[in-house]
């Protein structure tokens, strides 16, 4: 019983994941990927994200500081974090890569310390999320499929 | 006293009678002497006189000699007695002495002992407060933070914040940890010390218990660049593995030798051995008895006051309760600094620790006591067995008593015809599986039914640490397996080579006969599923156990008996050989070649088979190439004891291993290198089950199924199937090179991959892709990879510019690898015309990597087949 209303709060975490907008069908995609061999694989590989993508927002920060603002540089940052950033699916943050982008491409480096902002914040509440998800399932054990979002 | 008096009292009669005595004596003689003075004249008369008075002097000489003896007798016998009790009343003075000395010795030390224990208690609750309060004032300060910069939330820095509360936690946790112990081994004490201690009692494998140990200290031995060596010696431990007593406390035991052994020694090795026997009544090992005065002791004993040890009763008493009782003897020896002899016997005693400059590596000084009483409790007795000369370190042995449960059987039914060259006297189309009944359930291998012209295999060892190597060789040589050793990677080649021309040199355990002992090999399968149904003929304890002294090697392993045997008919000349590299042993690229080179040169018959070791602890085999290997080698990341080593041995055709199959079209090697760290060591078994052949490969995949291992190499399926199994794997057999700079890519990519059954390699970015492909031209002129995966953008050398460079190196050799660019942006545009200009031939989207993988590559066969 108890594990059933774990997996149930899982699952409707989960599903509120996508349709909040935080997670797209990358994700979906990964979890498809996960099997008894591999059962952390979405975690393992969120994690490395995660790593990685600390790593390079100090990187687009130290970037943004420096004044005056090299835009095709930015630009190439942001363009490999907006591609991590869809590999596990965070669809927000890569809505705001994209936003990004595009002041970059028009030389507003207000906007892109904005944007910025705004992107940190949602990297930040993505990670917490992701990580009271991941910790939730391993506690309610191994779900049998992924079932994609209505 | 008053013996003393009256002693003193008879003494003086008795001298007094003696005088007198003496004195009638003298005045008779006197008086015949007159009387034959004056009466010398009447001679007869005077002869009568003396005669008679002579025989009377006689029988009164003879009378008073007769009273002396007596009263001597009785002197010497009363002093004896006296002495006796004067002697025993010292003895048990002196001991009492002895004993209040020791209480009064060991009362101090435990107030020392309790001293400091509270001493490293106060600093392990202080270390808790001190973080306690680094982790308030951090939380202070993020409350601050939180507070003034309402407008810009500085979350990097609340972050860090966080992080640092984080570690606070955890060291709080380890000093929280550390304080629990110490606790832990006091409150132990003071349970043994007050006889609460009550052993359990359950069932359980000894051998996988010691096994579990040794792995638990692998890792930090490793770190101290130390061997721990499991040693079965004759493997009665095996036979006898499982077990009813007290696990918990086994182990504790176990683990606090352990743990002495590893903290104390900084080089070479830690060798834990086991063996069973037959109990024995007698304590052997006194080591914390003191005895005082040598002589004391001699005439104590010889005036039969021994002191009767109430343990001895209870040692007999208990296993004579229980007749299936074993004595299971344990023996952990280090190389270490050593104890001194005189310390030895103060090691036991409570609360001693044997410092000699032992900084910095903790204890209490109450772990060996603790261990001695629980091995007491057992019916066993622990002590230090002295070390050959020249060598250094200390030995700790102990035994317990254990009761056996399900001991293997010792049937009647042993196989007789062992041989597996049998096939050349007797050509028998299936599994000869006789099952004739022998005289002796003791067949040994000294019966000469055997044919000494059996091909056994070969086991050719590059092992570094020269006691693994010497337990591993001796198993092996009990076995019956010959065993070829090369000390170092350079005479590697030099002893292949030997075995290729058939100059083997037999080891010297084999010389009484051929055929390996497959009895053992049983009890090993059997051990690995865990379901031994072998009950215990007890009619035959007794000269089992006698035989069982671990001194002859062949005895004990005669009495497992060998299932049906699976067999592997090999041809009268085939040749089985199995190399056990030790990944350490050498440069591995070296290692390799002279692998390769002697797999080329083998000849029709020989079967090759490399098991490659390494330690998940080292990082040798950061830059281990695993396609450098056959899909056929098998890589063991665990030292080779214990169940590894068992299962190493059972991939010898004679102990059920399958021979490997030479074709070339090799079934897709499952080995998939990966790039991360070592928290993926998962290692995936198959046990079989009863009959067929097993081949445990483990790897550390992440993709190794368990579904897939029977497909493997040299199933004993009559035909192998061809390497494409389409309709689930596209990539079957397909070896890929993806090069990307993202980490989380990389191993999407490489799931991905994997999961439609390719072999991939990974890279960071074009200049290592780069480098792999032109040494692979180089080396081999052709390509290894059937394609590439390049991402665009990375560091360094981009996707594009090392497919320029790739292509440019392949116009040499005419060969042309299908290049396919990942990139982030969608199809079509700008970045599709620099793609095609640097020569790739298809582009795929990152996002959509996973679905449209295959389809993308069946394009690319398409056009390559219509195009050649």
């Amino acid at each position: 019983m108890e594990r059933n209303n774990m997996r149930r709060q899982v699952a409707l975490m989960r599903q509120s994941l996508f349709t909040q907008g935080y997670l797209d069908e990358q994700f979906v995609q990964l979890e498809e990927l996960q099997d008894d061999t591999n059962p952390n694989f979405v975690e393992e590989i969120a994690t490395l994200y995660y790593r990685d993508s600390c790593r390079s927002l100090q990187t687009i920060e130290q970037a943004l500081e420096k004044t005056p603002h090299d835009f095709n540089k930015l630009d190439n940052h942001m363009h490999q974090f907006k591609g991590s950033s869809s590999s596990i699916g965070a669809k927000k943050v890569k809505a705001e890569c994209q936003q990004f982008r595009e002041y970059c491409r028009a030389g507003n480096g207000e906007g892109c310390m904005r944007t910025f902002q705004l992107l940190k914040k949602e990297h930040a509440t993505l990670k917490k999320k992701l990580e009271a998800y991941f910790q939730m399932a391993r506690q309610a054990g191994p779900i049998e499929t992924a079932s994609r979002p209505k | 006293m008053v013996t003393a008096q009256k002693l003193m009292a008879s003494q003086a009669q008795k001298v007094t009678s003696v005088l007198v005595l003496s004195s009638l004596l003298i005045g008779i003689i006197k008086r015949i002497e007159h009387n034959v003075y004056v009466l010398a004249p009447r001679e007869r008369e005077l002869m009568n006189f003396v005669h008679n008075h002579c025989s009377e002097s006689l029988i009164l000489i003879f009378v008073m000699i007769a009273t002396m003896g007596v009263f001597i007798f009785s002197y010497s016998f009363i002093m004896l007695t006296v002495a006796k009790r004067e002697i025993h009343r010292y003895a048990t003075l002196i001991e009492q002495r002895e004993k209040t000395e020791q209480a009064e010795r060991k009362s101090m030390r435990k107030s020392d002992a309790f001293a400091k224990a509270s001493h490293d208690i106060r600093a392990a609750l202080a270390g808790i407060i001190s973080w306690i309060n680094f982790c308030k004032d951090d939380i202070h300060d993020a409350l601050d933070l939180h507070a003034t910069s309402a407008g810009t939330t500085r979350h990097s820095e609340i972050e860090t914040i966080l992080t640092k509360i984080d570690s606070n936690l955890k060291r709080l946790d380890v000093h929280a940890e550390d304080l629990l112990g110490i606790l832990n081994s006091v409150l132990d004490k003071s349970k043994i010390e007050a006889g609460k201690m009550v052993l359990e009692n359950e069932e359980f494998d000894v051998a996988q218990l010691v096994e579990e140990v040794v792995d638990l200290f692998l890792p930090t031995a490793s770190m101290k660049g130390l061997d721990v060596v499991l040693d079965p010696c004759d493997g009665s431990v095996i036979k006898f593995a499982r077990v009813r007593g007290d696990r918990g406390r086994l182990k504790q035991i176990l683990n606090n030798l352990l743990s002495n052994a590893v903290k104390f020694t900084s080089e070479g090795q830690i060798t834990i051995r086991t063996w069973v026997r037959k109990p024995s009544f007698k304590k052997s090992i006194t080591a914390s008895r003191e005895r005082t005065n040598g002589f004391l002791k001699q005439l104590l004993c010889l005036f039969n006051y021994k002191n009767m040890n109430n343990d001895d009763k209870e040692v007999v008493d208990g296993s004579q309760r229980d007749p299936n009782a074993l004595e299971f003897v344990f023996e952990v020896d280090d190389t270490g600094r050593g104890i001194l002899k005189e310390r030895q016997k103060s090691v036991f005693e409570d609360y001693v620790q044997v410092k000699e400059k032992a900084l910095g590596e903790g204890g209490t000084g109450l772990g060996l006591g603790i261990v001695q009483s629980l091995v007491r409790l057992m019916h066993g007795e622990i002590g230090i067995v002295d070390k050959e000369i020249g060598e250094r370190g200390t030995c700790f042995r102990f035994n317990v008593l254990l009761s056996t449960i399900n001991a293997c059987e010792d049937s009647i039914k042993v196989e007789p015809d062992i041989e597996m060259g049998i096939s050349d006297l007797n050509p028998s189309p299936g599994p000869t599986v006789n099952q004739t009944p022998i005289a002796s359930p003791k067949l040994n291998i000294r019966s000469t039914t055997a044919s000494p012209k059996v091909e056994g295999s070969y086991v050719v060892m590059l092992i570094k640490n020269a006691e693994r190597r010497r337990v591993i060789q001796k198993f092996m040589e009990r076995l019956g397996i010959k065993v070829s050793v090369a000390e170092r990677w350079e005479q590697l080649a030099r002893t292949l080579q030997n075995i290729k021309n058939k100059k083997v040199y037999h080891s010297q355990h084999n010389s009484i006969s051929g055929i390996p002992d497959l009895g053992l090999q049983d009890c090993l399968i059997k051990s690995a599923s865990c379901n031994s149904n072998f009950s215990f003929n007890r009619a035959k304890e007794t000269s089992l156990m006698s035989s069982m002294d671990g001194s002859t090697d062949n005895n004990i392993l005669s009495l497992f008996h060998k299932k049906s045997s699976s067999s592997n008919l090999r041809g009268a000349y085939d040749r089985f050989v199995m190399l056990l590299i030790d990944t350490t042993g050498g440069p591995l690229p070296e290692l390799c070649k002279i692998v390769n080179d002697f797999k080329r040169g083998l000849q029709n018959g020989w079967y090759c088979k490399v098991v490659w070791l390494s330690s998940p602890f080292t990082h040798s085999d950061l830059s281990f190439n695993r396609d450098m290997l056959d899909g056929d080698d098998v890589i063991k990341h665990k030292p080779l004891h214990g169940t590894c080593l068992y299962e190493v041995v059972r991939l010898l055709p004679e102990c059920g291993g399958a021979l490997p199959k030479r074709s070339s079209g090799q079934v897709a090697s499952k080995l998939v290198s990966t790039a991360l760290g070592s928290s993926r060591n998962r290692y995936i078994h198959t046990d079989d089950d009863n009959s067929s052949d097993q081949i445990v490969q483990e790897s550390n995949s992440p993709t190794l199924r368990h579904h897939q291992s029977p497909n493997n190499i040299g199933s004993k399926s009559a035909s192998q199937s061809a390497p494409a199994d389409h309709g689930n794997k596209p990539l079957t057999g397909k070896k890929i090179l993806v090069a990307e700079d993202t980490a989380s890519l990389r191993m999407v990519a490489m799931q991905a991959l994997s999961r439609l059954g390719a072999t991939v390699k990974l890279c960071e970015n074009g200049r290592e892709a780069l480098d792999l492909i032109r040494n692979d031209l180089l080396n081999q002129r052709k390509h290894v990879y059937d394609y590439i995966l390049m991402d665009c953008q990375m560091p360094e050398m981009d996707g594009f510019e090392a497919t320029r460079e790739i292509r440019k190196e392949e116009k040499s050799y005419n060969v042309r690898i299908p290049i396919i660019a990942l990139t982030a942006h969608a199809k079509g545009g700008e970045e599709t015309r620099r793609m095609m200009e640097a020569g790739m031939d298809e582009h795929l989207e990152k996002t959509s990597m996973v679905t449209s993988l295959g389809e993308t590559l069946a394009k690319i066969d398409h056009s390559t087949k219509a195009t050649s």
